[in-house]
């Protein structure tokens, strides 16, 4: 039988004593997602187009983090429109939002840093990312940080571990940190189909894409996290975006992707069959529907923390 | 979605100095026989008067073949409105104005060779007598082969591929969605405002916190390791597909998933990949090779 101690808060209009769990507005049973720090990183590419730059975080062991590629928005083969102050999903994915620059631009952290390293990249240009840095682990850690060795505010320890005593990442919540927070309408689903289509030597490259805008009325770009599933593949679990694959010769030919701003978070959902040594490669002679599920949350990418 | 039409060889004839035949596609030059010439029906065109074509290909069977030269061949239409059958030596019959030179070397035995006859096939179907459903005809006329270099199809398994209108991609209508319509602000419950903000007057994303709002909560957080291209499940117990976050080890450093670095440079690694998800049971973490991936699960439900 559940106890009731700790702190819960219900959603309106609910009975915060027999809410589900997962349906609360908050409460200390579980941790939560704590961000440490927000703000931008921009890089100048070399004539090569390579270049690095990093923020130092203090923490002690590499921290989870979310990023999205700063930029106008484009791509012509599905929208004649650009889209300025975009935020195109994780740098280092090929999302054709952010150009083919976007695969080139590499996030990642360790125990001293968050980086942003251009390789490969459009020469002598700058690139920006903005960076979510979590104060949660993204590797396995139970050494020491310094960060946080004053007991001030509001904190919550995880289960079994001193508050008083708590290292940065045993805290399941903290007010010296901004919380994850998902917007009112925390999530929208929606499909998107296309139909058969099967390259062949009269026509060797055919393409198809499509998009959904999901309008947010928030006036700021927003953070998002967006999964989907395809009905071709019913046991495929629900995938996080973004996501590519290739065919045998190198040209993406399968992408579920997106990017948000001040009024839309727009997912896509495009595919292509290539004509290649007599065959479809990939023959992609079947309609697709692929289930989109958007997580809005409140975060402003375009503010700094 | 490609939306072009095969029509199968009707009749074929061939002729080359001192001698000709019925049902033979001879291209090239033989060792005795010089130079050939061939003609081609193909019956039951569904093109209507006057339409412009925008690909048309004749693709000549290699069922036999010899030599190491190049072939030459010049390719009319055979201008007629309904091209009658090959019954006797065909290649008196009035041509096209305009024909397409095709230079190609030999292919292997069970390849094809391509012939351009676009622009024949639409002045075919261009003249007043024509009508859907007719049969066209071609000759590709000798044009200075090399020697001892052919291909011969003596059964017919050539063909012709028209396309009228080109194939375009396709892109349905986008979507878009509404904005929902938000409950107004109110100043009950938690809130606690980053340093500089009135908490009586900040926006929801001026806080570092709100009860007004459902927070991410994780059931579930922990290092794992995965087989490269086996799809590593982990049971998260909750009856209902969940939110995940996944961060995987390159180099020393931590990238988020999903991670597809194929067609770019690594500049931490050698290309490892991975991808995270899941659904009413597990979650699911597949990599490119074995690596390390630390992962969380939101209590929070993808599905409506």
């Amino acid at each position: 039988m559940p106890y009731n101690y700790g702190i819960k808060v219900s959603t309106p209009a609910n009975e915060v004593l027999t809410q589900a769990d997962k349906d609360l507005a908050f409460t200390t049973k579980y941790s939560t997602i704590k961000i440490l720090k927000a703000g931008d990183i921009s890089v100048t590419t070399d004539g090569s187009g390579d270049g690095i730059n990093s923020v130092t975080h203090g923490l002690s062991y590499a921290p989870a983090y979310l990023a999205y590629q700063k930029c106008t928005a484009s791509w012509p083969f599905l929208d004649a429109n650009t889209h300025a102050n975009a935020y195109v999903q994780d740098p280092g994915v090929v999302n054709m939002w952010g150009s083919a620059n976007n695969h080139a631009l590499h996030v990642y952290t360790d125990s001293t840093k968050i980086y942003l390293q251009a390789k490969g990249a459009t020469a002598s240009t700058t690139f920006t990312i903005h960076y979510v840095l979590l104060l949660d682990l993204a590797e396995d850690y139970s050494g020491a940080s310094s960060l946080f060795d004053k007991n001030i505010g509001f904190k919550v320890s995880k289960p079994g571990i001193s508050v008083l005593t708590a290292k940065p990442y045993e805290l399941a919540f903290t007010s010296r940190c901004k919380s994850l927070q998902y917007y009112a309408v925390n999530y929208k689903t929606e499909t998107l189909t296309l139909p058969s289509m099967w390259a062949s030597v009269v026509d060797p490259t055919v393409e198809e894409g499509t998009y959904v805008d999901i309008n947010h009325g928030l006036g700021y770009p927003p953070l998002f996290l967006a999964f989907f599933t395809t009905d071709h593949s019913p046991t495929t679990p629900s995938t996080l975006l973004p996501i590519v694959s290739y065919n045998s010769i190198d040209a993406f030919a399968y992408m579920v992707s997106g990017f948000s701003d001040a009024t839309k978070v727009r997912l896509s959902f495009y595919r292509m069959s290539q004509w290649w040594l007599g065959f479809a490669i990939p023959n992609y002679n079947y309609q697709e529907i692929i289930t989109l599920r958007c997580f809005i949350f409140t975060e402003d990418l375009s503010q700094s923390f | 979605m490609a939306n072009e039409i095969v029509y199968a060889l009707n009749d074929s004839f061939a002729q080359w100095a001192g001698g000709e035949a019925e049902d033979h596609i001879d291209l090239g030059s033989g060792n005795v026989d010089g130079e050939y010439d061939s003609a081609y029906r193909f019956a039951n065109i569904q093109i209507g008067q006057g339409a412009t074509i925008s690909y048309a290909h004749i693709k000549v069977y290699c069922q036999t073949q010899s030599g190491s030269g190049t072939m030459r061949t010049k390719t009319y239409g055979i201008k007629e409105t309904n091209t009658a059958s090959f019954s006797s030596n065909p290649f008196g019959r009035t041509k096209t104005t305009v024909d397409s030179d095709a230079d190609f070397g030999v292919p292997g035995v069970g390849n094809y060779v391509d012939i351009d006859v676009g622009q024949q096939l639409t002045e075919i179907v261009g003249q007043a007598g024509w009508v859907s459903g007719n049969a066209a005809g071609f000759f590709s006329m000798r044009d200075g082969s090399d020697a001892n270099t052919w291909v011969f199809d003596w059964i017919s398994a050539s063909f012709l591929v028209v396309r009228v209108s080109a194939e375009p991609n396709f892109n349905p209508t986008p979507k878009s969605i509404s904005a929902p319509t938000f409950p107004s602000a109110t100043s009950h419950g938690i809130k606690i405002s980053k340093s500089g903000y009135d908490v009586l007057d900040s926006t929801d994303s001026q806080l570092l916190f709100t009860t007004r709002k459902k927070i991410v909560k994780v059931i579930a957080e922990g290092e794992t390791t995965t087989t490269g291209g086996v799809e590593k499940l982990l049971a998260h117990g909750l009856g209902y597909t969940p939110c995940v976050l996944g961060f995987i080890e390159s180099g020393g450093y931590r990238v988020k998933l999903n991670r597809d670095i194929d067609g770019a440079s690594d500049p931490i690694g050698t290309g490892l990949q991975g991808y995270i998800g899941a659904n009413d049971t597990n979650i699911s973490i597949i990599t490119s090779a074995n690596a390390t991936v630390y992962y969380y699960v939101f209590i929070e439900e993808q599905s409506v």
